[in-house]
Protein backbone atom coordinates (compact mmCIF):
# COMPACT_ATOMS: atom_id res chain seq x y z
CA UNK A 1 0.00 0.00 0.00
CA UNK A 2 1.24 3.09 -1.07
CA UNK A 3 1.42 6.01 1.57
CA UNK A 4 3.63 8.89 1.67
CA UNK A 5 7.24 8.82 2.55
CA UNK A 6 8.11 7.56 5.79
CA UNK A 7 7.72 10.77 7.50
CA UNK A 8 9.93 10.92 10.43
CA UNK A 9 7.94 13.96 12.02
CA UNK A 10 5.94 12.69 15.20
CA UNK A 11 2.69 13.43 15.38
CA UNK A 12 2.96 16.21 17.68
CA UNK A 13 5.40 18.16 15.53
CA UNK A 14 2.75 17.69 12.39
CA UNK A 15 -0.22 18.63 14.24
CA UNK A 16 1.94 21.91 14.93
CA UNK A 17 2.78 22.79 11.32
CA UNK A 18 -1.59 21.93 10.61
CA UNK A 19 -1.79 24.78 13.40
CA UNK A 20 0.82 26.91 10.95
CA UNK A 21 -1.57 26.23 7.99
CA UNK A 22 0.32 23.35 6.02
CA UNK A 23 -2.84 21.21 5.86
CA UNK A 24 -0.66 18.38 3.82
CA UNK A 25 0.83 17.47 7.31
CA UNK A 26 -2.92 16.80 8.19
CA UNK A 27 -2.97 14.38 5.81
CA UNK A 28 -0.18 12.68 7.12
CA UNK A 29 -1.87 12.36 9.94
CA UNK A 30 -5.43 11.07 8.95
CA UNK A 31 -2.72 8.54 6.97
CA UNK A 32 -1.41 8.03 10.35
CA UNK A 33 -4.84 7.39 12.17
CA UNK A 34 -7.50 6.50 9.66
CA UNK A 35 -7.18 2.66 9.81
CA UNK A 36 -7.13 2.75 13.64
CA UNK A 37 -9.79 4.87 14.08
CA UNK A 38 -11.49 2.30 11.53
CA UNK A 39 -10.83 -0.44 13.61
CA UNK A 40 -11.68 1.45 16.62
CA UNK A 41 -14.94 2.05 14.98
CA UNK A 42 -15.53 -1.53 14.30
CA UNK A 43 -15.67 -2.17 17.85
CA UNK A 44 -18.77 -0.02 18.36
CA UNK A 45 -21.02 -0.05 15.36
CA UNK A 46 -21.00 -2.72 13.12
CA UNK A 47 -21.98 -1.22 9.60
CA UNK A 48 -19.30 -0.22 7.57
CA UNK A 49 -20.87 2.94 6.14
CA UNK A 50 -21.31 4.38 9.36
CA UNK A 51 -18.10 3.41 10.58
CA UNK A 52 -16.35 5.57 7.77
CA UNK A 53 -18.86 8.17 8.25
CA UNK A 54 -18.06 8.77 11.51
CA UNK A 55 -14.58 8.25 11.17
CA UNK A 56 -14.36 10.88 8.62
CA UNK A 57 -16.27 13.44 10.87
CA UNK A 58 -13.99 12.91 13.36
CA UNK A 59 -10.80 13.93 10.88
CA UNK A 60 -12.92 16.94 10.12
CA UNK A 61 -13.64 17.91 13.56
CA UNK A 62 -9.83 17.68 14.16
CA UNK A 63 -9.37 19.87 11.93
CA UNK A 64 -11.71 22.32 13.03
CA UNK A 65 -10.45 22.14 16.55
CA UNK A 66 -6.47 21.87 16.21
CA UNK A 67 -6.02 25.14 17.41
CA UNK A 68 -7.02 23.78 20.78
CA UNK A 69 -4.49 21.49 20.50
CA UNK A 70 -1.49 21.59 22.80
CA UNK A 71 1.41 20.61 21.21
CA UNK A 72 3.44 19.48 24.60
CA UNK A 73 0.60 16.62 25.00
CA UNK A 74 0.64 13.73 22.88
CA UNK A 75 -1.81 14.19 20.05
CA UNK A 76 -3.53 10.33 20.06
CA UNK A 77 -5.23 10.75 23.03
CA UNK A 78 -6.23 13.71 21.83
CA UNK A 79 -7.79 12.16 18.42
CA UNK A 80 -9.02 9.14 20.15
CA UNK A 81 -10.91 11.18 22.60
CA UNK A 82 -12.65 13.26 19.77
CA UNK A 83 -13.01 9.55 17.82
CA UNK A 84 -14.60 8.45 21.33
CA UNK A 85 -17.28 11.07 21.48
CA UNK A 86 -18.27 10.22 17.90
CA UNK A 87 -18.44 6.31 18.01
CA UNK A 88 -20.75 7.35 21.55
CA UNK A 89 -22.93 9.03 19.76
CA UNK A 90 -23.23 7.15 16.86
CA UNK A 91 -23.74 4.56 18.99
CA UNK A 92 -26.55 6.30 20.78
CA UNK A 93 -28.60 6.79 17.82
CA UNK A 94 -28.46 3.56 16.49
CA UNK A 95 -28.70 1.70 20.46
CA UNK A 96 -32.64 0.51 21.04
CA UNK A 97 -31.71 1.10 24.72
CA UNK A 98 -30.62 5.02 25.74
CA UNK A 99 -27.50 4.65 27.41
CA UNK A 100 -27.13 5.37 31.08
CA UNK A 101 -26.88 8.91 32.03
CA UNK A 102 -25.68 8.43 35.13
CA UNK A 103 -22.05 7.26 35.80
CA UNK A 104 -21.39 5.54 38.92
CA UNK A 105 -18.02 4.53 38.13
CA UNK A 106 -16.82 7.89 38.40
CA UNK A 107 -18.72 8.91 41.39
CA UNK A 108 -15.86 6.93 43.79
CA UNK A 109 -12.62 7.49 43.97
CA UNK A 110 -11.17 3.97 43.19
CA UNK A 111 -6.99 3.27 43.31
CA UNK A 112 -5.78 3.37 39.76
CA UNK A 113 -2.75 0.62 39.18
CA UNK A 114 -1.56 -0.45 36.38
CA UNK A 115 0.26 -3.33 36.19
CA UNK A 116 2.35 -4.46 32.39
CA UNK A 117 3.29 -8.06 33.72
CA UNK A 118 -0.83 -8.94 34.22
CA UNK A 119 -1.78 -7.46 30.84
CA UNK A 120 0.99 -9.46 29.10
CA UNK A 121 0.38 -12.31 30.38
CA UNK A 122 -3.92 -12.08 29.78
CA UNK A 123 -3.86 -9.63 26.60
CA UNK A 124 -3.93 -13.06 24.25
CA UNK A 125 -7.02 -14.46 26.29
CA UNK A 126 -9.10 -11.21 26.61
CA UNK A 127 -8.33 -10.71 22.67
CA UNK A 128 -9.97 -13.85 21.70
CA UNK A 129 -12.31 -12.57 24.47
CA UNK A 130 -12.93 -9.44 23.08
CA UNK A 131 -13.69 -10.74 19.50
CA UNK A 132 -16.33 -13.25 20.73
CA UNK A 133 -18.37 -11.16 23.29
CA UNK A 134 -17.85 -7.55 22.84
CA UNK A 135 -21.18 -7.25 21.22
CA UNK A 136 -23.03 -8.30 24.73
CA UNK A 137 -20.56 -5.90 26.71
CA UNK A 138 -21.86 -2.74 27.99
CA UNK A 139 -20.19 0.74 26.16
CA UNK A 140 -18.27 1.80 28.98
CA UNK A 141 -16.51 -1.51 29.76
CA UNK A 142 -15.92 -1.60 25.78
CA UNK A 143 -14.52 1.07 25.35
CA UNK A 144 -11.95 0.57 28.14
CA UNK A 145 -11.09 -2.91 27.24
CA UNK A 146 -10.65 -2.17 23.30
CA UNK A 147 -8.55 1.25 23.98
CA UNK A 148 -6.16 -0.97 26.67
CA UNK A 149 -6.23 -4.28 24.80
CA UNK A 150 -6.51 -3.81 21.42
CA UNK A 151 -5.00 -0.03 21.28
CA UNK A 152 -2.25 -0.47 24.31
CA UNK A 153 -3.25 2.24 25.16
CA UNK A 154 -1.99 3.33 28.96
CA UNK A 155 -4.49 3.94 31.53
CA UNK A 156 -3.78 7.78 31.73
CA UNK A 157 -4.52 7.97 28.00
CA UNK A 158 -7.69 6.02 28.58
CA UNK A 159 -8.50 8.65 31.41
CA UNK A 160 -7.87 11.51 28.81
CA UNK A 161 -9.44 9.85 26.25
CA UNK A 162 -12.67 8.74 27.92
CA UNK A 163 -12.29 12.48 30.33
CA UNK A 164 -12.73 10.08 33.18
CA UNK A 165 -10.08 9.32 36.59
CA UNK A 166 -7.65 7.43 36.26
CA UNK A 167 -9.31 5.23 38.59
CA UNK A 168 -12.29 4.89 37.24
CA UNK A 169 -10.33 3.41 33.91
CA UNK A 170 -8.82 0.71 36.05
CA UNK A 171 -12.46 -0.01 37.96
CA UNK A 172 -13.99 -0.29 34.61
CA UNK A 173 -11.04 -2.62 32.26
CA UNK A 174 -11.29 -5.16 36.12
CA UNK A 175 -15.38 -5.19 35.84
CA UNK A 176 -14.81 -5.35 31.55
CA UNK A 177 -12.98 -8.48 32.06
CA UNK A 178 -15.07 -10.07 34.54
CA UNK A 179 -18.26 -9.36 32.27
CA UNK A 180 -16.51 -10.80 29.42
CA UNK A 181 -15.30 -14.07 31.01
CA UNK A 182 -19.00 -14.86 32.25
CA UNK A 183 -20.68 -13.77 28.88
CA UNK A 184 -17.81 -16.24 27.58
CA UNK A 185 -18.77 -19.14 29.86
CA UNK A 186 -22.68 -18.67 29.48
CA UNK A 187 -21.83 -18.49 25.52
CA UNK A 188 -19.67 -21.40 25.89
CA UNK A 189 -22.32 -23.44 28.11
CA UNK A 190 -25.14 -22.73 25.38
CA UNK A 191 -22.60 -23.73 22.43
CA UNK A 192 -22.44 -27.00 24.49
CA UNK A 193 -25.62 -27.63 25.19
CA UNK B 1 -6.88 -3.12 -3.20
CA UNK B 2 -10.73 -1.56 -2.29
CA UNK B 3 -9.33 -1.14 0.83
CA UNK B 4 -6.85 1.16 -0.11
CA UNK B 5 -9.01 2.44 -2.23
CA UNK B 6 -11.47 3.87 0.51
CA UNK B 7 -8.35 4.46 2.81
CA UNK B 8 -7.55 7.28 0.16
CA UNK B 9 -11.26 8.39 -0.22
CA UNK B 10 -11.00 9.19 3.36
CA UNK B 11 -8.08 11.36 3.15
CA UNK B 12 -8.52 13.41 -0.05
CA UNK B 13 -11.86 13.47 0.85
CA UNK B 14 -10.48 15.86 3.73
CA UNK B 15 -8.02 17.56 2.11
CA UNK B 16 -10.22 18.14 -0.64
CA UNK B 17 -12.90 20.19 1.72
CA UNK B 18 -9.63 21.83 2.97
CA UNK B 19 -8.48 23.19 -0.53
CA UNK B 20 -12.14 24.48 -0.86
CA UNK B 21 -12.61 26.01 1.86
CA UNK B 22 -15.44 23.69 2.97
CA UNK B 23 -13.30 22.33 6.04
CA UNK B 24 -11.50 25.27 8.18
CA UNK B 25 -9.50 25.47 11.29
CA UNK B 26 -11.36 27.63 13.98
CA UNK B 27 -9.12 30.55 14.96
CA UNK B 28 -7.66 29.90 18.67
CA UNK B 29 -9.84 32.76 20.05
CA UNK B 30 -12.64 30.73 19.73
CA UNK B 31 -11.16 28.32 22.46
CA UNK B 32 -10.11 30.97 24.30
CA UNK B 33 -13.38 32.37 24.44
CA UNK B 34 -14.96 28.97 25.03
CA UNK B 35 -12.67 28.96 28.63
CA UNK B 36 -13.88 32.07 29.48
CA UNK B 37 -17.21 31.51 28.87
CA UNK B 38 -17.73 28.55 30.79
CA UNK B 39 -15.41 30.15 33.35
CA UNK B 40 -17.49 33.15 33.81
CA UNK B 41 -20.73 30.48 33.69
CA UNK B 42 -19.23 28.35 36.72
CA UNK B 43 -19.01 31.53 38.55
CA UNK B 44 -22.45 33.01 37.47
CA UNK B 45 -23.84 29.66 38.97
CA UNK B 46 -21.42 29.82 41.97
CA UNK B 47 -22.19 33.00 42.69
CA UNK B 48 -26.06 32.07 42.56
CA UNK B 49 -25.64 28.95 44.55
CA UNK B 50 -24.01 30.65 47.33
CA UNK B 51 -26.23 33.48 47.67
CA UNK B 52 -29.04 30.99 47.94
CA UNK B 53 -27.57 28.94 50.74
CA UNK B 54 -26.91 32.38 52.49
CA UNK B 55 -30.09 33.25 52.48
CA UNK B 56 -31.48 29.62 54.21
CA UNK B 57 -28.95 30.00 56.83
CA UNK B 58 -30.19 34.13 57.10
CA UNK B 59 -34.22 33.03 57.02
CA UNK B 60 -33.26 30.42 59.58
CA UNK B 61 -31.58 33.34 61.83
CA UNK B 62 -34.06 35.48 61.38
CA UNK B 63 -37.32 33.08 62.08
CA UNK B 64 -35.09 31.26 64.90
CA UNK B 65 -35.81 28.19 63.41
CA UNK B 66 -33.20 25.76 64.88
CA UNK B 67 -35.51 26.63 67.90
CA UNK B 68 -38.80 24.60 66.58
CA UNK B 69 -37.68 20.94 66.92
CA UNK B 70 -36.59 21.94 70.87
CA UNK B 71 -40.64 22.35 70.93
CA UNK B 72 -41.35 18.51 70.52
CA UNK B 73 -42.98 16.82 67.86
CA UNK B 74 -45.77 19.82 66.93
CA UNK B 75 -42.22 21.96 66.94
CA UNK B 76 -40.43 19.54 64.66
CA UNK B 77 -43.68 19.60 62.35
CA UNK B 78 -43.80 23.59 62.54
CA UNK B 79 -39.93 23.00 61.28
CA UNK B 80 -40.63 21.15 58.44
CA UNK B 81 -43.74 23.55 57.45
CA UNK B 82 -41.38 26.74 57.74
CA UNK B 83 -37.84 24.79 56.18
CA UNK B 84 -37.14 27.00 52.85
CA UNK B 85 -37.84 23.50 50.91
CA UNK B 86 -38.41 25.61 47.44
CA UNK B 87 -34.62 27.01 47.79
CA UNK B 88 -32.87 23.99 49.14
CA UNK B 89 -33.81 22.30 46.21
CA UNK B 90 -33.01 24.76 44.02
CA UNK B 91 -29.58 25.24 45.32
CA UNK B 92 -28.86 21.32 44.96
CA UNK B 93 -29.75 21.40 41.28
CA UNK B 94 -27.82 24.68 40.89
CA UNK B 95 -24.70 22.48 42.18
CA UNK B 96 -25.36 19.07 40.13
CA UNK B 97 -25.28 22.19 37.10
CA UNK B 98 -22.14 23.93 38.92
CA UNK B 99 -20.60 19.91 39.15
CA UNK B 100 -21.56 19.95 35.04
CA UNK B 101 -19.77 22.88 34.07
CA UNK B 102 -16.61 22.25 36.45
CA UNK B 103 -16.69 18.87 34.71
CA UNK B 104 -16.25 20.89 31.49
CA UNK B 105 -12.18 21.18 32.61
CA UNK B 106 -9.60 18.76 33.11
CA UNK B 107 -9.26 19.39 36.64
CA UNK B 108 -12.81 18.41 36.96
CA UNK B 109 -13.14 15.44 35.11
CA UNK B 110 -9.97 14.20 36.67
CA UNK B 111 -11.75 14.08 40.03
CA UNK B 112 -14.37 11.67 41.25
CA UNK B 113 -17.58 13.12 41.25
CA UNK B 114 -18.46 12.70 44.89
CA UNK B 115 -15.40 15.05 45.70
CA UNK B 116 -16.15 17.84 42.90
CA UNK B 117 -20.06 17.43 44.81
CA UNK B 118 -18.75 17.41 48.08
CA UNK B 119 -16.33 20.13 47.90
CA UNK B 120 -18.73 22.53 46.14
CA UNK B 121 -20.91 21.84 48.88
CA UNK B 122 -18.17 22.76 51.15
CA UNK B 123 -17.01 26.00 49.17
CA UNK B 124 -21.01 26.67 48.95
CA UNK B 125 -21.82 25.87 52.84
CA UNK B 126 -18.70 28.11 53.97
CA UNK B 127 -19.22 31.09 51.68
CA UNK B 128 -22.95 31.26 52.38
CA UNK B 129 -21.92 31.15 56.41
CA UNK B 130 -19.13 33.67 55.72
CA UNK B 131 -21.97 36.11 54.01
CA UNK B 132 -24.45 35.65 56.45
CA UNK B 133 -22.75 35.88 59.81
CA UNK B 134 -19.84 37.31 58.87
CA UNK B 135 -21.62 40.70 56.94
CA UNK B 136 -24.56 42.77 57.51
CA UNK B 137 -25.61 41.90 53.85
CA UNK B 138 -28.59 40.01 54.64
CA UNK B 139 -29.50 43.25 56.99
CA UNK B 140 -28.55 45.34 54.73
CA UNK B 141 -30.80 43.64 52.23
CA UNK B 142 -33.71 42.97 54.46
CA UNK B 143 -33.36 46.87 55.76
CA UNK B 144 -34.05 47.88 51.88
CA UNK B 145 -36.58 45.29 51.25
CA UNK B 146 -38.43 47.13 54.15
CA UNK B 147 -38.14 50.44 52.00
CA UNK B 148 -39.34 49.23 49.40
CA UNK B 149 -36.23 49.75 47.28
CA UNK B 150 -34.78 46.10 46.81
CA UNK B 151 -35.65 45.52 43.13
CA UNK B 152 -38.20 42.32 42.65
CA UNK B 153 -37.45 39.38 42.90
CA UNK B 154 -35.47 40.28 45.82
CA UNK B 155 -37.65 42.81 47.34
CA UNK B 156 -40.38 39.94 47.83
CA UNK B 157 -37.83 37.20 49.07
CA UNK B 158 -36.58 39.16 51.73
CA UNK B 159 -39.89 40.84 52.58
CA UNK B 160 -41.74 37.55 52.48
CA UNK B 161 -38.62 35.51 54.70
CA UNK B 162 -39.28 37.63 57.98
CA UNK B 163 -42.39 35.37 59.86
CA UNK B 164 -44.89 36.48 62.35
CA UNK B 165 -47.45 35.68 65.22
CA UNK B 166 -50.26 36.32 63.28
CA UNK B 167 -49.51 34.85 59.70
CA UNK B 168 -47.56 32.08 60.67
CA UNK B 169 -47.35 31.46 64.63
CA UNK B 170 -44.03 32.40 65.04
CA UNK B 171 -42.24 35.02 66.52
CA UNK B 172 -39.19 37.01 67.88
CA UNK B 173 -40.79 39.07 70.35
CA UNK B 174 -39.82 41.18 73.65
CA UNK B 175 -42.37 40.50 76.78
CA UNK B 176 -43.93 43.51 77.45
CA UNK B 177 -46.07 42.30 80.41
CA UNK B 178 -46.44 38.72 82.36
CA UNK B 179 -49.69 38.26 84.25
CA UNK B 180 -49.71 34.08 85.02
CA UNK B 181 -49.90 32.35 82.02
CA UNK B 182 -50.70 35.17 79.95
CA UNK B 183 -47.72 37.38 78.24
CA UNK B 184 -48.03 40.13 76.23
CA UNK B 185 -45.21 40.72 73.62
CA UNK B 186 -43.95 42.57 70.46
CA UNK B 187 -42.31 42.03 67.62
CA UNK B 188 -38.58 43.24 67.35
CA UNK B 189 -39.84 45.99 65.32
CA UNK B 190 -42.44 47.27 67.62
CA UNK B 191 -45.44 46.26 66.11
CA UNK B 192 -48.67 45.94 68.26
CA UNK B 193 -48.73 44.02 70.81
CA UNK B 194 -49.78 40.31 71.35
CA UNK B 195 -51.47 38.66 73.94
CA UNK B 196 -50.37 34.99 74.12
CA UNK B 197 -51.32 32.11 76.35
CA UNK B 198 -48.97 29.81 77.76
CA UNK B 199 -50.57 26.26 78.39
CA UNK B 200 -50.42 25.21 82.40
CA UNK B 201 -47.52 22.69 82.95
CA UNK B 202 -45.86 22.64 79.74
CA UNK B 203 -41.98 22.88 80.43
CA UNK B 204 -41.66 23.95 76.55
CA UNK B 205 -43.88 27.04 77.01
CA UNK B 206 -42.87 28.17 80.63
CA UNK B 207 -42.87 32.09 82.14
CA UNK B 208 -40.75 30.28 84.54
CA UNK B 209 -37.15 32.40 84.71
CA UNK B 210 -38.18 35.11 82.30
CA UNK B 211 -38.53 38.53 82.67
CA UNK B 212 -40.15 41.86 81.37
CA UNK B 213 -37.62 42.85 79.15
CA UNK B 214 -36.35 39.31 77.67
CA UNK B 215 -36.23 38.44 74.27
CA UNK B 216 -38.13 34.85 73.48
CA UNK B 217 -39.01 33.12 70.56
CA UNK B 218 -42.57 31.95 70.31
CA UNK B 219 -43.84 28.72 68.25
CA UNK B 220 -47.96 29.27 68.88
CA UNK B 221 -51.05 27.82 66.99
CA UNK B 222 -53.50 31.19 66.64
CA UNK B 223 -57.23 29.39 67.48
CA UNK B 224 -60.61 31.57 66.77
CA UNK B 225 -58.20 35.15 66.67
CA UNK B 226 -56.52 33.14 70.40
CA UNK B 227 -52.74 32.78 70.43
CA UNK B 228 -52.25 29.46 72.14
CA UNK B 229 -48.19 28.86 72.73
CA UNK B 230 -47.15 25.71 72.68
CA UNK B 231 -43.00 26.11 72.99
CA UNK B 232 -41.71 29.54 74.28
CA UNK B 233 -37.81 30.15 74.75
CA UNK B 234 -35.44 33.19 76.14
CA UNK B 235 -33.36 34.07 73.11
CA UNK B 236 -29.82 35.08 74.25
CA UNK B 237 -28.43 38.79 73.75
CA UNK B 238 -25.87 37.39 71.26
CA UNK B 239 -27.81 35.48 69.05
CA UNK B 240 -29.79 38.40 68.64
CA UNK B 241 -27.88 39.59 66.04
CA UNK B 242 -25.49 37.77 64.14
CA UNK B 243 -22.17 37.16 65.59
CA UNK B 244 -19.54 39.44 62.98
CA UNK B 245 -17.16 37.06 62.75
CA UNK B 246 -14.90 40.07 61.69
CA UNK B 247 -15.83 42.55 64.07
CA UNK B 248 -13.48 43.89 66.68
CA UNK B 249 -14.21 43.71 70.83
CA UNK B 250 -15.45 47.01 71.70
Amino acid sequence: MKTTATDARTDEELAGLVQSGDSNSFGVLVERYEKKLLRYGRKFLSTREDIEDIVQEVFMKAYQGIKSFDTHKRFSPWIYRIAHNGFVNGLKKKSRNPLSYIDFDTLFPHPAYEDPALKEREEKEIRELIDKGLGELDHKYREALILYYLEDMSYKDIAEILEVPTGTVGIRIKRGREALRKIYEHMDHHERA
Amino acid sequence: MNEHNQDKNIKDEILRKIEAHELSMRPKVYFTLKVVVFTLLAFAVLVVTVFIFNFILFFFRLNSLAMLPGFGARGFIAFIRFFPWEFLLLDILLIFALQWVVRKFRFGYKTPTLYVLGGLVVVTALCGFIIDRGTYFNDFLLHRADEQRLPMPFGKMYMQARHSLQTSGICRCLIVAINGNIVTVKDFDGSLPYTIVLPENSRRATTTYLKIGDRVFIAADVKSGVIHAFGLKKISTETVWPRRLLQTSQ
